[in-house]
């Protein structure tokens, strides 16, 4: 699983770093309190490294060297929590930033409620998006995840009304917030046999 | 022990079906694959390394059945180049190195900077510059520094200039020098085939035609040049395949059966597949 990490960080090294400063920028903006970017950008760096694998045709030699089907889909899952990590981490580290400078604290229960919905929300789409592409590839996997990107630009832009936003705080701040990464987190897990078998599926054809 | 076993081996797609496949090719061996385009060497190149799934037999390689969850940790000790190197664009050789070094245990840094050096290959520039010949070198690079104990290579030389098919061919003969490494190479150019291999294999439209050891081969075929009234007083048992033209006819008999005073020729292995082939047509 090493040489795949190791591909695909060198694959993303370009985009990924635009991804992130794009992300850094959006985070250091005060009372930005929405981050769907983390959820919109995992899966369009997923589609981004399974397309540039099956372009090069490198999706063909990789059943034929020392990695198993398993080590295959976790190695694209972990690459997915690990963006979603630092999405998180920077966009927390950010509004830490813009505390220290205005003074005003920015991190109240209803940010840590939004992140954590938006975390929530970036493993979900994962769980729903990976098992697809791995199924059926990019090509034709692409339309569920252009589907998906849709639901999140969606969901994002409604937020940025009030009410919307108010009506998701009113429905979150009767939840844990740690309920939220529990249930994303699960949703993420749940999908991991399932793209397993969908990529075996795909092989064996 | 043999390198790779396969028995009873099918494989149906929808309008072809590689059908029925068995061989042994003992450890220390090159085994060559021929066939023509679309015959199925692709195909049992993935099924042998359980990139695909097969409908019936069974395909053991280095000892292991391939299906086995154990092939994964096999496949470590085997080389894998195919046709187009199909490696990652917009990597350079260097960190390809690095990335392959996450796969295999037994990776030599100094023996791929080896390769690379040998071979002639930029370390940083990215494999979507190269030329065909180089993507192919390095894939091979990178198949050869892990110490294999089998390579695996699909069309290799293919679309190659003759310069950079010698270079491959040379640095296959240097691999095999060690007596437990096989090779296992498919190709459309026969001749490269004959200066390499130990056993040959012919596949044509998913059927094993032929599997012989290559001198066995050369020994028991022969070309007979002979009028078209020689050639119908050959025995037809012995006749493998006709071309007839202007000036005469050419077969590919087998030399046993053919009657002394017949003057023969030693074939090429070209010789061989073309007549096995056109003797359908005959």
């Amino acid at each position: 699983m090493k040489g795949l990490l190791r591909k695909d960080l060198y694959v993303l090294r370009g985009i990924g770093c635009i991804f992130i400063l794009m992300d850094l920028v959006f985070s250091l903006i005060p009372d930005l309190r929405f981050f769907a970017f983390a959820a919109f950008y995992t899966m369009l760096l997923t589609l981004i490294l399974m397309q540039a694998d099956e372009q090069c045709k490198f999706d063909t030699l990789l059943p034929m060297l020392p990695v198993s089907r398993k080590q295959v889909v976790l190695e694209t899952y972990i690459i997915g929590w690990g963006y979603i990590a630092l999405i998180t981490a920077l966009a927390v580290s950010g509004q830490a930033l813009v505390w220290s400078h205005t003074g005003r604290m920015a991190v109240d229960r209803a940010y840590l409620l939004l992140l954590c919905f938006d975390v929530c929300l970036s493993l979900t789409m994962q769980g729903l998006v990976l098992p697809v592409l791995f199924r059926y590839g990019t090509a034709k996997g692409r339309l569920i995840l252009m589907v998906a990107i849709g639901a999140v630009t969606f969901l994002s832009v409604s937020l940025m009304t009030g009410t919307v936003l108010t009506g998701l705080l009113g429905v979150l701040m009767k939840i844990r917030s740690w309920h939220l990464l529990l249930l994303g987190a699960a949703l993420s897990l749940a999908s991991v046999p399932l793209s397993v078998a969908g990529y075996a599926r795909r092989i064996k054809k | 022990m043999n390198a790779i076993e396969i028995c009873g081996l099918s494989k149906s797609y929808p309008g072809f079906t590689l059908s029925d496949i068995s061989f042994a090719l003992p450890e220390g061996c090159i085994l060559g694959l021929v066939g023509e385009n679309g015959a199925g060497k692709s195909t049992l190149i993935r099924l042998i390394m359980n990139a695909t799934g097969r409908d019936t037999g069974t395909v053991r390689v280095l000892g292991t059945e391939a299906t086995d969850p154990a092939f994964t940790k096999v496949r470590g000790d085997i080389g894998v180049v195919l046709d187009d190197a199909r490696l990652p664009e917009t990597l350079n050789p260097r960190q390809l190195g690095r990335v392959f070094a996450g796969f295999y245990d037994r990776w030599d840094g100094e023996t791929y900077n080896d390769y690379l050096r040998r071979l002639d290959l930029p370390e940083k520039k990215k494999v979507k510059d190269f030329s065909r010949g180089m993507k192919m070198k390095l894939a091979l690079a990178l198949a050869l520094s892990h110490d294999a104990r089998l390579l695996v290579l699909d069309e290799p030389t293919g679309g190659l200039d003759p310069v950079v098919r010698d270079e491959i061919l040379d640095i296959l003969e240097d691999f095999t020098r060690r007596e437990d490494r096989s090779v296992l190479i498919s190709s459309h150019i026969v001749s490269d085939l004959e200066k390499l291999c130990d056993y040959v294999a012919f596949l044509h439209r998913g059927e094993l035609l032929l599997f012989e050891e290559k001198d066995r081969l050369l020994e028991e075929y022969a070309m007979a040049r002979v009028t078209e009234a020689e050639l119908a007083a050959l025995p037809p048992e012995a006749v493998r395949g006709t071309r007839r033209g202007k000036y005469g006819a050419e077969a590919l008999v087998e030399r046993r059966l053919v009657p002394a005073g017949v003057p023969l020729e030693k074939p090429t292995l070209e010789d061989i597949i073309v007549f096995f082939v056109r003797g359908d047509k005959q």
